[in-house]
């Protein structure tokens, strides 16, 4: 097998004609990477916005009189940077259900019954009772996690985020649980983002200090190999998915 | 040029998460224990007396009355931003900061304003505190040491400086008081010699290690100058022989005249109703009073 | 930019102005006149005393600030009365609603205090009316509480935003009122009224160091208002947005007088349910707040669910009862109705299932992440293991 390789079309192409370069897996196409970057960079100026309305009084003082355009800037950027994030969530929404792309993205994040066997054998293998790591498919499950923690967090917070811009239609009992709301879903958004997934990005030991994935959107071969084994093996044998899923280094 | 910005990139998300965390601390489990305390503390303060709830602020503590009570205050105009020290309920605005007599070692004992026992003398002394110094009254000089000079000294060098009143200073800001030189051997000397100041100096240093009967034989040392009667309201404010040289001192002539009017004199002799009338007027158009 | 450039240099020519001002010239009056002559002895800033508890009583009187101050014209006799001995020991405590013998120019009487005072005592700050005196008078806040002697603000003109305009106007002033002093001290007067005396957060601070006092509050059955500060409107007071919501803007909104406050019960009340989206909507002053308020929105409490809500929704009465200074106890039966309990719980439900949910997550995450960590590291070591061992 090591000898020969597999061109972009599918037929084995013998050693002396295979195309040099490394083959990369592509895990974030185009659309998938443009999104994540204008939720990443929105989500990132609403919480520094959001959280400046919490910092204690003696940190507010440090403003000094610029105070009030701190505050009039901070407001803007938070109501806008959430209008975005809505409409980027309008967007995916567009993409899951009228694209290809989106379509098989949904496909494969749909929760399955695999998942939990999964998670039960990779607890185990954490704690080394197994020796290997289950083989995960395209997405495993703490993907699928982190996407449903995603839609709800986003879901409560917008939609919470919408009542508190609009108050005065709302009586004030609703207003009240929509501020604590969003605040509270904010924090568990939060925490989610920050111990969750900046640790699979960040601090990973092979992936430290940043993973390039959403810049890219590819990962090496031998990752593939480690990380998504089942949905190595379904490439490898598909030559339609090969077309989509693997890139060659030029 | 990129590794330095991924490493900002990467120290910034580091920082922005520990802030993060401590503020979502706060908010989410921080406030269970204070609401807690406040809950108890609520409970607490229910179950005290009507008059145990107000004695808390009557309370006189050290640290509330002498260490929080230098307490400065901003009050806020408008335009402009006055800083003083704040006095409880006083109304008009002061905005002069007076400055401390540093060099008059008989201050450092007993305070700028020491007069508080006789009603009728305390504010007087005290107001007159402001340009004579202590030793000026309280220590009246006899025979051979007594002389007729008094000089102006500056309040936080020390030193002997040219009369405020001739200078034109208005009163109630001078920044020198007048004090007593007596002689000694022929010689003019100022009263706070150095080595009585140094006495008192050296007593306050090691006061907290002496024993009852070396506080009171210091004491004894350094109050030996000070005279059992001072000089009273009428040594100065009079016409004959005032002990102060008035004329010598700077001062112009309509201001001797106002100091030794019959007013003045009056009031001091008699405490009872009486009237200042606008001929009292401390500028160069008064008249002298008729006697 | 250019804004930023343009407020910079107006702050610096103001201050450049108010330094010039404040350097001693004692704008729009000459300096009081002293008929009693008291400046004699009180022109002495060391006239004074410590007395018995240590509080220093100063009787210094900066006539030049006194001069530039509202009661620049009166005369030390109107106010202090009773001045006829040295030491004076004769004179009165000032009254505020003593007749001050200044002609007010609208009735042609002698202008007083009296009417404002007499509405105060009859407000819940009074100290109630001579038949139906309040108890814990003492605590009662004084008129020196909130009003120290205001300056007249040196030419600035409405809000303190120009002293063009103010130039301008006076000039054509005296061109018919040609006595300058007086027509500064005129247009000095009544233009002070357009200036905020104080801002958002002093007036806050004002507020609550009588307000957020457990113990004062406690001997009068009133809450400690610590709440206000959780709330969004402490929140631009604090970074001093300009028309932020101090405690003035909603308890005494416009129409309604400082010395007045009512309870919420009384219909005059700003707070009380028929005002309420008045109130709230705030129309016709200078902040504009909620001008879209519904009723429903308005009906709420802002700053709510302090330890009323607590005792009564945490079942704590009892801790309460039978205590015979627990005065919060009766409010707290009648100041909040089924429904503000049925609300504070649901809040504080949704608080506890959400700190329900962010404790597991990050227990939850954060053995999850260690765990894998762990593995990967041996994981690491595995692969090298076995590329070596190849």
């Amino acid at each position: 097998m090591e000898n020969k390789t597999l061109a972009l079309d599918g037929e084995t192409v013998p050693e002396t004609e295979r195309v040099s370069g490394k083959r990369y897996f592509v895990r974030l196409n185009r659309a998938e990477r443009v999104q994540h970057m204008i939720f990443a960079v929105c989500f990132m100026v609403l919480v520094i916005t959001g959280f400046m309305l919490k910092i204690p009084d003696n940190f507010v003082a440090y403003f000094g009189p610029a105070g009030e355009d701190v505050f009039s800037y901070r407001s803007l950027l938070h109501r806008t940077a959430g209008t975005i994030m809505i409409l980027v969530c309008f967007y995916h929404v567009y993409y899951l259900f009228l694209k290809a792309a989106g379509r098989r993205w949904l496909m494969d994040m749909l929760p399955r019954p695999k998942d939990l066997w999964d998670m039960r054998d990779n607890f185990l293998y954490y704690i080394n009772i197994k020796k290997e790591p289950p083989e995960f498919d395209r997405f495993c499950y703490k993907h699928k996690i982190e996407y449903g923690a995603l839609i709800a967090g986003t879901t409560i917070v917008s939609v919470t985020g919408l009542i508190l811009w609009s108050q005065s239609n709302w009586s004030k009992f609703v207003v009240d649980i929509a501020t604590l709301v969003h605040g509270m879903e904010a924090i568990l958004a939060c925490l989610a983002i920050m111990i969750w997934h900046f640790y699979e990005i960040h601090f990973r030991p092979h992936k430290f200090p940043l993973d390039k994935t959403w810049l890219t959107g590819v990962i090496d071969e031998a990752e593939m190999k480690e990380e998504y084994a089942l949905h190595y093996k379904k490439i490898m044998d598909d030559p339609e998915l090969q077309k989509i899923y693997i890139q060659r280094e030029s | 040029m990129k590794k330095l910005i991924s490493k900002l990139y990467i120290l910034g998300s580091m920082a922005i998460t520990v802030v993060l965390i401590i503020i979502i601390w706060k908010v989410t489990f921080g406030h269970i224990v204070e609401e807690y305390r406040t809950r108890q503390m609520n409970l607490e303060i229910a179950k005290l007396t009507d008059e145990e709830k107000k004695k808390e602020e009557e309370k006189i503590t050290f640290q509330k009355t002498i260490l929080e009570g230098e307490e400065r205050v901003k009050v806020y105009l408008g335009y402009r931003v006055l800083e003083q020290t704040r006095l409880e309920g006083h109304f008009h605005h002061i905005d002069f900061d007076f400055k401390p007599d540093k060099s008059n070692y008989c201050i450092e004992c007993h305070g700028d304003l020491p007069h508080n026992k006789i009603k009728e003398l305390r504010a007087f002394g005290n107001m007159h505190a402001s340009f004579i110094a202590c030793q000026t009254c309280h220590v009246v000089l006899e025979g051979g040491a007594k002389t007729v000079a008094f000089k102006w000294y500056d309040r936080e060098t020390g030193k002997f400086v040219k009369s405020p009143v001739k200078e034109g200073v208005a009163p109630g800001t001078y920044s020198a008081k007048i004090m007593p030189l007596e002689r000694v051997n022929g010689q003019f000397q100022r009263i706070d010699t150095p080595e009585r100041v140094e006495f008192s100096r050296e007593y306050q240093r090691n006061e907290k290690t002496l024993t009852e009967i070396q506080k009171s034989k210091a004491q004894s040392i350094i109050h030996n100058i000070v005279s059992k009667k001072p000089h009273l309201c009428e040594s100065c404010h009079q016409k004959e022989n005032p002990v102060l040289p008035l004329a010598e001192l700077g001062y112009p002539q309509h201001r001797i005249d106002t100091i030794v009017s019959t007013e003045v004199i009056g009031m001091i002799k008699n405490y009872t109703k009486f009237y200042i009338p606008m001929m009292l007027e401390f500028d160069e158009k008064s008249k002298a009073p008729q006697e | 930019m250019k804004l930023n450039i343009l407020k910079v240099v107006m702050a610096c020519v103001l201050a450049a102005f108010g330094g010039l001002l404040s350097s001693g010239i004692t704008f729009g009056s000459d300096a009081v006149s002293d008929t009693g002559n008291c400046l004699l002895c009180h022109r002495y800033p060391s006239i004074g005393r410590y007395d018995e508890k240590g509080i220093k009583r100063v009787f210094y009187v900066n006539d030049k600030k006194f001069a530039a101050s509202v009661h620049g014209k009166l005369a030390c006799k109107n106010c202090h009365v009773g001045l006829d001995k040295i030491p004076h020991t004769d004179v009165k405590k000032v009254d505020c609603a003593t007749k001050c013998h200044i002609k007010e120019p609208s009735t042609n009487q002698e202008f007083s205090h009296a009417n404002m005072v007499e509405k105060y005592e009859a407000s819940v700050h009074g100290k109630g009316l001579a038949e139906n005196p309040k108890p814990f008078a003492e605590d009662r806040p004084t008129c020196k509480y909130c009003h120290d002697n205001r300056m007249y603000n040196p030419l600035q003109g409405m809000w303190g935003s120009s002293d063009a305009l103010s130039n301008e106007t006076l000039a054509r002033c005296i061109g018919c009122h040609t006595k300058e002093n007086w027509a500064q001290n005129f247009y000095s007067h009544f233009t002070h009224r357009m200036r905020r005396r104080r801002t958002q957060a002093e007036v806050v601070k004002l507020c609550t160091s009588c307000h957020e006092n457990r113990k004062k509050m406690a001997r009068h059955g009133v809450e400690s208002i610590d709440t206000y500060k959780d709330t969004f409107h402490w929140n631009l007071v604090r970074y001093g947005v300009h028309n932020a919501p101090d405690c003035i803007s909603c308890h005494v909104p416009l129409g309604h007088s400082t010395h007045d406050i009512r309870p919420r019960e009384d219909p005059v009340s700003p707070l009380h349910i028929f005002n309420r989206i008045k109130t709230c909507s705030n129309q016709g002053g200078i902040q504009v707040c909620h001008p879209a308020a519904t009723a429903e929105f308005a009906g709420g409490r802002v700053h709510a669910y302090g330890t009323k809500a607590q005792m009564l929704a945490g079942n704590k009465l009892k801790d309460y009862q039978g205590i015979e200074t627990a005065r919060i106890l009766e409010r707290a039966e009648t100041d909040l109705s089924g429904e503000d309990i049925f609300h504070y719980k649901v809040l504080k439900l949704i608080k506890l299932v959400y700190m329900l949910l962010i404790g597991g997550t990050i227990l939850f995450m954060g053995f999850h992440q260690w765990l894998d960590f762990l593995a990967a590291k041996r994981r690491q070591k595995q692969l090298k293991g076995i590329s070596h061992g190849k």
